[in-house]
């Protein structure tokens, strides 16, 4: 199994490479200090840290929400330099938010998940297609005419998962996913996930779950990224 | 009870856009605007009084409790009543009583109180008629249609969006607050700790709004709103045209032969 690791062996390029990042927030001490990792297309990776590790300004690093201080994030072997490829990688890594309130702004879910299709190009009716088949996919075809605004917690977290995939992105990057559901929700999502071809990188402190899902581990410690074993069951008791 | 900002109902009642049987609501928005025009120069009691007869049953037949349409139309009528205690006092040569304190009152007073009366009441009528039960993505869409710039629209819907995360906060501060035993009011004694508490509630929402920029970002968004989804059912339009077209064309018929 390939692991991931800065200095990747293979001669194709990972879909995403992260190389060297540093990061502080302004007037604060560096939260990330040379993380370095890579994800391969369909490689199934949990990131692991505690709270405040930075993960989720990882994330936001990946998609250029953030600036890195030093350090490049690169797409298919492409560094990210311009806004075009900060644009590219927003297109091709789908980025579900710790938050999905935050993540929902349309009025019914259908045109919710039917935003990124329409950004990109698709005129309505095929987005409509595109944002039904991930609401199917995801088992909420039935909240298509709801309003955002009344939905459950759970019921948003799957809404926001949906948004992403309607845009069909190589990779996700999931952050803390299973928060706020239940246990058949959290199981619904565990075999939506399954069943997908994206790779991912997911964040969460739910250990059993990333068992059930990823292949390997990062985890995220003063800053730096370094490969974990891969899981086994009795790490977990 | 735990108060979880992300699972609280933002907007109860929210509507969806696209419910049957319904004007469309660019149609709406310009038949407002006409008719609200044309109400605007009419001088005829008859006129206003047929134009307030068309509008009074709207927001009923809209759905609205009617407990919501009175004490609106109810807020509404302060400034009525203000037209009331000064109008028919001031205006007119023609004085028709003589209260105490030797206050003359004047018929063209009266008549053009009444007037304003009926109008506004119509205007109160027709903007709850819509406004309350169009959504503001619906009102944004609308005025899109009617060829007003994106810029605009967007900025009214990111207002919404904003007004509606603040409204959010501010209330799951106050159950916060009030879980702890600390009521939210303006006494003096509490006024510090009240505004402390608002401010913490304008910088969230701050952070939160920069956060819904983002997730809209990382969708590809790049500052124009998505085309509509669904084209405007001709019947809607159709619907529309007709029942405004009517209700001017009454209004110009009274109007003209009114005595
Ligand atoms: N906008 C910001 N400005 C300043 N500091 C911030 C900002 N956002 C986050 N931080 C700080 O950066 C650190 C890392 O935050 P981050 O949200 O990345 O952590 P995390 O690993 O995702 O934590 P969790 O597991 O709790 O979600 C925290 O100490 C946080 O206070
Ligand atoms: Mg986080």
């Amino acid at each position: 199994m390939h692991m991931p690791n800065c200095h990747g062996t293979s001669l194709m390029p990972p879909l995403l490479r992260v190389e060297g990042l540093h990061f502080a927030y302004p007037g604060e001490p560096a939260l990330l200090c040379n993380a370095c990792f890579s994800l391969d297309a369909g490689q199934k990776l949990g990131l692991l840290g505690d709270n405040a590790a930075g993960k989720s300004t990882l994330f936001h690093l990946i998609t250029g929400l953030l600036a890195p201080t030093a350090g490049t994030v690169a797409l298919h072997g492409t560094p990210c330099t311009t806004n075009a490829h900060v644009a590219a990688v927003r297109r091709t890594v789908g980025y579900l938010l710790q938050n999905s309130d935050e993540q929902l702004f349309c009025e019914s879910v259908l045109e919710d998940v039917a935003f990124a299709p329409q950004n990109y190009g698709l005129p309505p009716a095929q987005a409509v297609e595109k944002a039904q088949q991930a609401l199917e996919a995801c088992g909420i075809a039935h909240l298509q005419d709801k309003s955002v605004y009344a939905l459950s917690g759970g019921e948003k977290k799957l809404v926001a998962l949906a948004g992403i995939l309607a845009q069909e992105p190589e990779a996700l990057l999931l952050d803390e996913p299973t928060n706020m559901l239940d246990t058949r929700t959290r199981q619904r999502l565990i075999d939506i996930l399954h069943t997908l071809p994206q790779a991912m990188l997911v964040v969460s402190h739910d250990t059993p779950f990333l068992h059930a899902l990823c292949s390997g581990f990062l985890s995220l410690e003063n800053g730096q990224t370094t490969t974990m074993p891969p899981f086994h069951q009795h790490q977990l008791a | 009870m735990s108060v979880n900002p992300t699972t609280a109902p933002l907007k109860p009642t929210a509507t969806v856009a696209g419910s049957p049987a319904r004007i469309h609501p660019a149609v709406h928005v310009a038949g407002l605007f006409v008719c609200s025009l044309a109400l605007s120069f009419t001088h005829t009691l008859w006129a206003a009084a047929y134009a307030l007869a068309v509008s009074l049953p709207l927001p009923f037949l809209k759905g609205l409790p009617w407990r919501t349409v009175l004490g609106r139309m109810a807020l509404g009528n302060l400034f009525v009543l203000f037209i009331w205690l000064t109008m028919p006092f001031t205006l007119g040569q023609h004085p028709v009583a003589t209260l105490p304190f030797g206050l003359a009152v004047y018929a063209e007073g009266l008549t053009k109180s009444l007037l304003l009366t009926l109008k506004i009441n119509c205007l109160l009528a027709l903007g709850l008629a819509f406004l309350h039960t169009a959504s503001v993505h619906e009102t944004a869409k609308a005025l899109a249609t009617l060829g007003v710039p994106h810029k605009l629209t967007l900025l009214l819907l990111l207002t919404a969006r904003h007004m509606h995360s603040l409204w959010a906060s501010y209330r799951t501060v106050c159950n916060a607050a009030a879980l702890r035993g600390f009521t939210p009011c303006l006494r003096l004694r509490k006024l510090p700790k009240f505004a402390a508490l608002v401010t913490f509630v304008l910088l969230k929402s701050l952070e939160r709004a920069d956060n819904v920029d983002a997730a809209m970002r990382l969708r590809g968004f790049t500052g124009a709103f998505p085309a509509p989804l669904f084209a405007p059912a001709k019947q809607h339009v159709v619907r529309g045209v007709v029942a405004y077209g009517l209700a001017l064309v009454g209004l110009l018929v009274i109007e003209h032969l009114a005595p």
